[in-house]
């Protein structure tokens, strides 16, 4: 019994020594596992940039955020310039009159046309003007009434009405002082406002 | 036939205004002394002038001296050289002393017993133009010596006193949307009502009532709000401009339309919502006060819009039908009754200058003071 014993300890002593020694470096081994080290550095240093590389990223990346910054700029100048074009749009009423003139129609359909073609989310406000003519509330009135006829015929025109919002400012709001009827015919108008 | 019937009205309406009441027989002689610094004597002259319920006469047996000093006047009423009564009236700020003169003026009214004159002792609240876009609102005196700027920022508009005792104001700020607000000018205490697209007036107040103007759907239309039940009744539907809603006697409304081409004066029965029409004479009836079953309307008369003699205010009683001119020329507007009805405060428009305008109506005068600004609207 004690010799069975020492034969399975000497069989898996042996075993054992055999185990180890295939994981034992040798010449052979080690010259396989330096050029296997130099492949991988090699793939490495071919995976990583060079110094031109490096410049070549950078500069697209940079060129990507002059772009955007290009095209956010751009697009608040198209912004600007709408904002402009629509404030520069006026309608012009006649004394104690709410209708939309017939030359002023064009005007109206311009405005139309501009909003159509500038898709996205914002407001156009219609801001009622009127002389110094008449009492607070009603010219108050009056100028929500000239706004509301112009956003009605926006409307018509194909304009969503939920980019629309009206605001009276009665005579508050004159861009001309004097004492004159030229000057109040150009009090009795419409204004318009982006909002964005 | 058309000259005819000009000429017609015009013999109705001039015969009306030559009916000159006669208010006071006999008013109090008194001898009136001042001791006080130019500006204040000034003040004190200027109330016995609108007032005109006194003879002043330095050889009466009554006088009455002001004296005036510091924050503080001293009224002293003599009888045959004797002392009968002595008044102090003191403020805490020199800037006061326009409303301590009226004060002692209105006292003295009562001390004779004459004709109610609160007019006198009514603070006014007015909105002005400080630049385009910009409004504030200011209190003053009734002869807007006294300016305290109370309101401001942006768009404030259309003040109106909220209580008879003067304490509170509503008002509209014209943010994104116009919104109403109550305001407290002795506590500073800002309460906001409510908001409301396109327009948001309050046009008149009886109690917890507010006739106030909106434009929900871009029409402006008149309507009551209850402050208590906060319900919201809408009273004209007119598909135009409908303004200036003022409680008539106990069951209507009058109010500005323009339903019949131009802006005339409606009355609207609340319980049957009949509509018709209040005053047929002039071509654009824009401005409206009322008190009680009297009203008083700025009417333009001549068909250029523009000419010198343009808006003149008529005086009209329901009860007698009867229509009494109050001015004669220039663009007078903004009519506004004074607490009792005896008065109305106006805005006259006249060669390029602006100045307020009060008619004492039962003396059948007329009283000015320049305005150096203009005022966007104003509730004495």
């Amino acid at each position: 019994m004690i010799k069975k014993l020492g034969l399975i300890s000497g069989v898996a002593a042996v075993l054992l020594m055999l185990g180890c020694s295939n994981k034992q470096p040798n010449l052979e081994n080690a010259q396989l596992e330096t050029n296997q080290t130099q492949q991988k550095v090699v793939q490495n240093e071919q995976n990583k940039p060079t110094q031109t590389q490096k410049s070549e990223v950078n500069e697209k990346v940079q060129q990507e955020k002059i772009k955007l910054a290009q095209n956010i700029k751009q697009k608040q100048e198209n912004e600007k310039q709408f904002a402009q074009n629509v404030a520069d749009i006026v309608v012009y009423f006649d004394f104690d009159k709410y209708n939309i003139r017939q030359d002023q129609w064009p005007k109206v359909q311009k405005l139309a046309d501009l909003i159509k073609s500038h898709p996205g989310k914002y407001t156009i406000r219609i801001e009622g003007n009127c002389d110094e003519w008449g009492t607070e509330e009603y010219n108050y009135g009056l100028g929500i009434r000239r706004a509301n006829s112009v956003k009605n015929a926006l409307i018509k025109l194909g304009v969503d009405p939920n980019q629309l919002t009206i605001i009276s400012y009665g005579e508050l709001n004159p861009v001309c002082t004097a004492h004159a009827k030229w000057c109040w015919a150009k009090n009795r108008r419409d204004n318009f406002t982006y909002l964005p | 036939m058309k000259k005819l019937l000009i000429l017609l009205i015009g013999v109705f309406i001039f015969a009306k205004e030559f009916v000159i009441t006669k208010y006071l027989d006999e008013k109090p002689v008194i001898g009136v002394e001042i001791e006080a610094p130019g500006k204040v004597a000034k003040l004190i002259n200027n109330d016995f002038n609108v007032l005109d319920h006194f003879i002043l006469d330095k050889g009466s047996n009554f006088k009455v001296k002001f004296e005036y000093q510091g924050n503080s006047l001293k009224v002293t009423y003599i009888r045959d050289e004797s002392p009968i009564l002595i008044k102090n009236y003191k403020s805490n700020s020199p800037s006061f002393y326009p409303f301590l003169v009226h004060r002692a003026i209105y006292d003295l009214n009562n001390y004779f017993s004459l004709q109610p004159a609160g007019f006198l002792i009514r603070k006014v609240v007015y909105a002005m133009l400080t630049a385009p876009r910009q409004s504030s609102i200011y209190l003053g005196d009734y002869t807007l010596t006294y300016k305290k700027r109370i309101i401001t920022g942006g768009l404030n508009i259309f003040p109106k006193w909220a209580d008879k005792n003067q304490r509170t104001i509503y008002f509209t700020k014209l943010n994104t949307l116009p919104e109403l607000y109550k305001f407290d000018i002795y506590t500073g205490k800002l309460t906001k009502i409510m908001q409301s697209p396109g327009m948001l007036v309050v046009s008149d107040v009886k109690g917890d009532n507010l006739l106030l103007t909106m434009a929900k759907n871009g029409e402006p239309d008149i309507y009551i709000y209850n402050l208590k039940s906060h319900s919201l009744k809408q009273i004209t539907t007119y598909p135009g401009i409908d303004v200036s809603g003022k409680f008539l006697g106990d069951d209507a409304i009058a109010f500005v339309s323009d339903r019949f081409g131009t802006p005339c004066v409606f009355e609207k029965n609340l319980t049957t919502g009949n509509v018709i029409r209040l005053l047929a004479h002039g071509k654009n009836q824009i401005g409206l006060d009322v008190y009680k079953n009297k009203l008083v309307i700025s009417s333009r008369e001549t068909n250029n819009a523009f000419g010198p003699n343009t808006f003149n205010l008529f005086l009209i009683d329901i009860d007698s039908e009867g229509l009494r001119r109050l001015t004669m020329k220039g663009q007078n507007n903004f009519p506004n009754f004074s607490v009792n009805g005896t008065s109305v405060m106006f805005i006259k428009k006249e060669n390029f200058a602006s100045k307020i305008g009060i008619i004492r109506l039962n003396e059948d005068k007329i009283f000015y003071y320049p305005l150096t600004k203009k005022l966007q609207s104003f509730d004495w």
